[in-house]
């Protein structure tokens, strides 16, 4: 699925989710996205950037810089509890709106 | 809270953006050197992915606005003819507005120069009948003896015009021996009035004005010490007061005096505890802190109450005292008056018309960019963006016209405020109120001339035409209005100044004993008057000397208005006032002494009311009375100059009337070499002044009233005829190939012109239809201050004269540039690209 035809703000989700379970780097995030969504991140894994920009300035996360566990400095991402709030809501409305799709192709 | 969070986060982004960009460009090339060497590509655009990454920071638009004003000064520079016009226009613009601010400023705000003005109140006294500033000296003392509630308590008494040093006209105040010491005014030279010149039996002293001491004494500070002759009295000079201050009635004071000195001005005053005889004296105070105003006000009514019992004749059942901030009082007044809304109304009308003018420049202007702007658009520029940057560069433009306004305006300003003769107490002052009208001015016309404007050329549309049709016709709908209220009023004033005023104004003097301030019985009203002519008509060089309730040219008048008439200006007279005044009775008689209920009328009265008949003899039901006309006078033009439709009737003066009474001398020589002879005859004399000086007055004042619409009518019209030569100029030049081809396959001149001009001609007759019509109702509301000839609704003298200057005006600045476009040579324009 290119990611074009995903909705906006998705990958934001999508990165809240990955950070629900850990402190991850860039790299490390753009990976689990892959390994959880196929090939989302495959036309521009770059795009990763810009959301986290985003992500930092809402505060739905922090960031610090560590080492990666090949020796290079890389910044660590960290969901905060608003970060955590955004994702249960964010959640919530992906599913209700699946939901009403759902039924709706169902009666048609 | 969150957002508040989220604004923090955002500024520190902004203040560290060198850090975190450079943090960021490290962690994408770490996350690319991560990858595997295959996938690398799958990136993306490191370049425009940190740009969308910075744009989450969202001070992209200050960054874009910076690039925005960087760009727009390189355009402004690189088109300077452009820029100098368009500047200067708005300077214009722009400027006469901040001038009038800061002369509003100067005289609303920064009046009275002495400490903590605004908490200055003025005191009056309010019966349910009437509303009275005027306090006997003999009420001041009192106040002053027994109120809690103020600070202070001072008084001025600026109603005598006494003779000093032989010269009259001049104003005196009398004030309160603690007037200066409670304003905290501190003197230019020597002292001021203090307790001391209160004591009985105290030197006499005096202080004189500023602009006095200037003009009469060269500014010379030995004029301390010298002495001073005043209504044949010898005072000592003790001191100069500072140009900032002339007294809170604003009046200009040539000497201040104690005002214990009255009795020596005005014989038979008695001393000031005492004196309830003239309710001249304005009161001030100041509250001590704590106290409201409402206790004031009610502790000094408390205190009226006694004074009703004691003075009965000078207090009246049921008067109380009312206070009123100083500063706030005249604010009032002037925000009140039909003038100031007209003349602010003027003002804005320009600044109306010069952004008009500047939006037909953009516009123009905006064609010859099309071409960037459409390589902008094409390479991927939004059309908000596109307006953001055009916008920024007229922000840039209207902060430069209202640098250069400030400039122009603090120039005019000062040059009004000299050409008016205005107090040297008003002084200019550059202060943030300036400033912040000077900052909405620029938001008002970058919206008002750059929106319009940049809308049109970013739609790149075809209806640029209407829109600069619109433009013209604002402009001319402005200068019309402005031309023809200027017309109007010279149209008056060269009639005033050709009226031929009947007797010898020039050598006559008129004396005012003032006995109406005095509450004196009829009969020793009519002693005193019968005394002082005598004692005048005895002096050498005095052809007659007669009384008048409202000396011509006096400042007086008794208005009568009568269904069907035109205003009748009334006066009443002496049976001497014919003879002395030399204005032939040219039917039927003068009064008798004494006669009551009788009536002379003007000859255009006579006219006027008895169209076909003789008047002498008729009965007319005219000023509280059926009064016989027992004659027809000559026409004394007096009321003329002013009012020019007005007509005059004369009574005989009645009653109550005698202490209203004013004296005329009718001098065989110069009033000015008469009236130093005056002093030692008139210690009861309180104002002198000559019929010349009032006229000459008068006519100045008009003229000035006159140049000073004008030459904001000036001012809109050049702006006007600037906007129409740009637009007939324009359209040659963007027509230019059109035209040329109509030339070559043999188009007439004439319809050459005819395509150039007719754009014009629609917004100019509209626009001056509108200014026409904005004219009558402008003279309309003038009527009510300034008297304008022809008592229908519109001067057509004046609206003619007016319309036809702009006509003439319009056509210059059309024709030019039409008549360019005949000279285009064919052959040129088709091989130009």
């Amino acid at each position: 699925m290119p990611l074009i035809s995903m909705p906006k703000g998705a990958l934001a989700m999508l990165i809240l989710r990955v950070l629900q379970g850990g402190r991850y780097h860039g790299y490390a995030i753009a990976q689990r996205i892959r390994h959880l969504s196929g090939d989302v991140l495959d036309a521009e894994e770059g795009s990763l950037y810009p959301a986290l920009q985003r992500i930092l300035i809402e505060g739905w996360a922090t960031a610090e810089w560590g080492v990666s566990e090949t020796g290079r400095r890389v910044r660590f991402y960290k969901l905060t509890s608003d970060g955590a709030k955004q994702l249960k809501r964010e959640r919530n409305e992906y599913e209700q709106a699946t939901a009403a799709i759902q039924a709706i192709l169902r009666l048609a | 809270m969150r957002n508040a969070r989220k604004f923090w986060r955002r500024l520190r982004y902004l203040i560290e953006r060198r850090q975190l960009e450079r943090e960021l460009a490290e962690e994408m090339d770490a996350h690319r050197e991560m990858m595997p060497a295959d996938r690398r590509l799958q990136f993306g655009n490191t370049t425009r992915l940190r740009e969308e990454s910075r744009e989450m920071w969202s001070w992209i638009w200050l960054e874009q606005l910076w690039q925005d004003l960087g760009y727009g000064a390189r355009t402004l520079r690189r088109a300077p003819g452009f820029t100098a016009g368009a500047v200067a226009i708005l300077a214009l613009g722009i400027g006469v507005n901040l001038a009038e601010f800061q002369i509003f400023d100067a005289l609303l705000f920064h009046r009275f120069a002495v400490a903590e003005a605004d908490s200055i109140l003025q005191l009056s006294r309010v019966s349910r009948q009437r509303s009275n500033r005027g306090f006997p000296s003999g009420a001041i003392a009192f106040y002053r003896n027994h109120s809690n509630s103020f600070a202070w308590l001072v008084s001025e008494d600026t109603t005598l015009g006494p003779i000093v040093e032989g010269e009259t006209g001049l104003r005196s105040s009398l004030v309160s021996e603690n007037y200066f010491r409670s304003l905290g005014v501190v003197p230019a030279w020597g002292r001021l009035l203090d307790a001391r010149d209160g004591q009985p039996g105290a030197p006499l002293v005096a202080v004189l004005g500023y602009e006095y001491w200037q003009s009469h004494w060269g500014s010379d500070p030995h004029a301390v010490g010298r002495f001073l002759h005043i209504n044949n009295q010898s005072f000592e000079i003790v001191g100069v007061l500072p140009y900032t201050f002339d007294g809170l009635s604003s009046r200009r004071i040539a000497v201040w005096l104690p005002a214990g000195v009255r009795p020596l001005l005005l014989q038979g005053s008695p001393p000031i505890p005492h004196d309830f005889s003239r309710a001249t004296n304005t009161l001030f105070g100041k509250l001590k802190t704590g106290i409201s105003r409402a206790a004031g006000e009610a502790e000094l009514t408390s205190l009226t109450r006694a004074l009703i019992r004691s003075q009965p004749h000078s207090f009246q059942d049921g008067e109380r005292i009312q206070s009123e901030a100083v500063q706030r009082a005249m604010i009032y007044r002037v925000a009140r008056s039909p003038a100031m809304a007209i003349f602010i109304a003027m003002i804005l009308l320009i600044l109306l018309s010069a952004c008009a003018n500047l939006g037909n420049m953009l516009l123009a202007r905006g064609l010859v960019r099309q071409r960037e702007i459409d390589i902008r658009v094409a390479v991927g520029a939004g059309r908000g963006r596109m307006l953001r940057q055009l916008m920024t560069e007229n922000l840039l433009l209207a902060t430069l016209g209202t640098a250069a306004g400030l400039a122009f305006g603090a120039a005019s300003a000062h040059l009004l405020l000299r050409e008016l003769n205005a107090p040297l107490s008003i002084h200019l002052t550059m202060s943030w109120p300036i400033f912040a009208a000077g900052a909405a001015l620029i938001c008002i016309s970058t919206l008002a001339f750059g929106l319009p404007a940049a809308w049109q050329t970013i739609r790149a549309s075809h209806r640029k035409v209407s829109l600069r049709q619109n433009l013209v016709g604002v402009q001319v709908a402005v200068s019309c209005l402005l031309l023809i209220s200027s017309s109007v009023l010279a149209h008056k004033g060269i009639i005033s100044a050709a009226v031929n005023v009947a007797f010898d104004y020039r050598n006559m003097i008129v004396i005012d004993p003032q006995l109406y301030t005095r509450n004196l019985p009829a009969p020793i009203v009519k002693e005193k008057l019968e005394a002082l002519t005598a004692r005048l008509k005895a002096l050498p060089g005095v052809q007659g000397v007669t009384a008048a309730v409202a000396p011509p040219f006096g400042g007086r008048v008794l208005l009568e208005s009568l269904p069907g008439l035109p205003r009748i200006y009334r006066d009443a007279v002496a049976p001497s006032y014919f003879s002395v005044m030399q204005l032939p009775i040219v039917r039927g008689r003068t009064f008798y002494e004494g006669e009551r209920d009788a009536v002379i009328v003007s000859e255009s009265a006579a006219r006027a009311i008895w169209p076909d008949g003789d008047a002498v003899g008729k009965i007319w039901d005219f000023a509280g009375a059926a009064r016989t006309v027992t004659g027809i006078a000559k026409d004394s033009g007096a009321n003329l100059i002013g009012d020019p439709d007005s007509i005059e009737a004369y009574t005989p003066i009645e009653g109550s009337n005698l202490a209203g009474s004013a004296l005329i001398i009718h001098s065989r020589t110069d009033p000015g070499l008469f009236a130093r002879m005056l002093p030692a005859t008139l210690q009861e004399a309180v104002s002198v002044s000559f019929m010349r000086a009032f006229r000459d007055n008068f006519i100045e004042g008009q003229n000035k009233l006159i140049t000073l619409i004008a030459s904001v009518g000036a001012l809109a019209t050049v702006l006007a005829a600037a906007g129409m030569f740009a637009l007939v100029g324009f359209a040659v030049a963007q027509r230019k190939r059109e035209l040329g081809i109509r030339i070559a396959i043999g188009a007439k001149r004439h319809h050459i012109l005819e395509t150039l001009l007719l754009q014009n001609v629609t917004p100019t007759i509209a626009g001056a239809i509108a200014g026409v019509i904005l004219a009558a109702i402008f003279s309309r509301i003038l009527r009510s201050f300034i008297l304008l000839p022809n008592g229908g609704a519109v001067d057509v003298i004046g609206f003619a004269g007016g319309l036809a200057f702009f006509a003439l005006v319009a056509a210059l600045a059309t024709l030019s540039p039409a008549l360019r476009a005949l000279r285009i040579d064919p052959s040129e324009t088709l091989r130009e690209e």
